[in-house]
């Protein structure tokens, strides 16, 4: 007879002493073949993400007809010392969503670009003792001197002096290039200094120690045109799939292959080519489907 | 490109992106355990999140994994009636060493599986979830009662349910 311990015993995974006994050998068999399904996903979570904002986007944006006419009724005394209170407490928050990129002035003529699938908030009322932005996914910003600036992402911290840097945090990556002006980068215990023409990303356990890029390329994003050197091409396809608001499938083992090189946002075939045909590979385009296919 | 205005006291957007991020897949499992149709499954737990930024000045982030779960099951309810629940999982099979078993093996392994599958179908809902919980999602007896907010008392006897009646069909096959 197996008891509860016992079965408790397999559902942690140990199966030693369960073939004694057939009861035991049954359950141990349902426990181990269960342990191996899946749910057969399709959306990746960035998808799922930026579907759930459009959703929220379409709720706001129907609604606002019916919040007009209420304001309007309000009476004009009301609404100041209401929209003080209101202003005082909150946080503007920017997104932009896939396929768009988008440009942003903050208070005091600083300058942020929003790269695809990114969103930044900040508090307005806060902004004139001290300048802080919580930022997801790429930004590239362009600060004005003045009081400390930074840049907070889950993933580490930026604190700048009056300069021009590009900031990046995606699936496994946080990067940060220095324009110009000083940097410093932040996480967990891990502290570097940035000046023009260096970055610095988080590799495992720590910052790495400043590396050399090109200055030309670390914003050209923001023109249109993404330059890579020797990343995982699993990164180049994510920065395709955001700007051009599609779906790639292709090999695991072709995800981890190097690549450097760059494309322009601008069409599609093109971009695909250019990514693709250096690494010998072919594609086939489906509507908003793209499928790689290796020659191997 | 919009303006959201932040309330003092709410969810920022980074804090409702953790949750996101840290329950959005179990989400979508639980309502494709309910379910069966994973387009569906994914559509619903968009819906769920979208309600939570909605509630965003009402949530702790203590109390909203118990409500995510509490919404998905009500919008699940709502979808029962109208499809049939039928289920398709995949086996994960890359770890396993293949080639030191028979075909015969392989074969019946496979006839095992299909036939679990169909088993775990035909479970209670109730106990069909817990089980997939423990078993896909990989969630503790105490991490599961926390998000059905049911006793661990009562996620253990679910459980152990569910293994009883799929050992008993699976040796009794009708």
């Amino acid at each position: 007879m197996a008891d509860k311990e016992d079965i408790d015993k397999l559902l942690n995974g140990d199966y030693e002493g369960s073939s004694k006994d057939d009861e035991l050998k049954e359950y141990g068999r349902i426990i181990s073949a269960s342990t191996n399904l899946r749910v057969p996903a399709r959306k990746s979570k960035e998808e799922a993400w930026n579907a759930v904002l459009n959703k929220i986007e379409d709720k706001e944006n129907s609604s606002t007809g019916r919040g007009k006419l209420l304001w309007a009724a309000a009476s004009v005394l009301a609404l100041l010392s209401f929209y003080f209170l209101f202003f005082y407490h909150t946080n503007t928050i920017h997104k932009a969503p896939n396929g768009e990129i988008a440009t942003i002035k903050l208070p005091g003529g600083s300058e942020v670009v929003l790269n695809a699938g990114s969103s930044i908030e900040y508090n307005d009322a806060k902004w004139e003792e001290k300048r802080t932005i919580e930022l997801i996914g790429e930004a590239y910003f362009d600060v004005v001197p003045g009081k400390s600036f930074s840049v907070i992402t889950s993933q580490g911290a930026v604190a700048v002096l009056g300069t021009k840097f590009n900031v990046q945090l995606r699936e496994g990556i946080f990067r940060v290039s220095c324009i110009n002006g000083k940097v410093e980068v932040s996480r967990n215990n891990s502290k570097v200094i940035l000046t023009k023409g260096q970055a610095t990303k988080w590799d495992d356990n720590s910052l790495l120690e400043p590396y050399k890029v090109s200055v030309d390329k670390i914003s050209s994003w923001t023109k249109g045109e993404f330059h890579y050197e020797n990343v995982t091409l699993v990164e180049v396809l994510e920065e395709l799939e955001r700007q051009y608001d599609i779906k790639i499938e292709s090999d695991e083992n072709i995800k981890n292959r190097k690549y450097s090189g760059y494309f322009k946002k601008k069409d599609l075939d093109e971009s695909l080519k250019a990514v693709l045909l250096p690494m010998g590979l072919e594609y086939q385009v489906n509507g908003t489907q793209v499928q790689i296919i290796s020659n191997e | 490109m919009n303006l959201f205005r932040r309330n003092h006291g709410e969810l920022s957007l980074s804090e409702y992106k953790s949750i996101f991020d840290l329950y959005y897949d179990s989400i979508r499992n639980f309502l494709y355990y309910k379910i069966g149709d994973i387009d569906i499954a994914e559509d619903l737990a968009q819906d769920v999140f979208v309600k939570i930024w909605e509630k965003r000045g009402e949530v702790g982030k203590e109390t909203v994994k118990n409500l995510l779960y509490t919404m998905a099951g009500n919008l699940a309810k709502n979808h029962f009636k109208h499809k049939q629940v039928v289920f398709k999982y995949e086996s994960d099979y890359a770890g396993k060493d293949s080639s030191s078993e028979t075909p015969e093996f392989e074969m019946e392994m496979k006839e095992f599986n299909t036939r679990l599958q169909q088993c775990i179908d035909e479970l209670p809902e109730g106990h069909r979830e817990v089980f997939l919980m423990n078993r896909i999602d990989k969630l503790t007896y105490s991490e599961i009662a926390a998000r059905l907010g049911l006793s661990v008392k009562a996620i253990e006897k679910r459980m152990h349910k569910a293994l009883k009646e799929l050992r008993s069909k699976i040796n009794h096959p009708v």
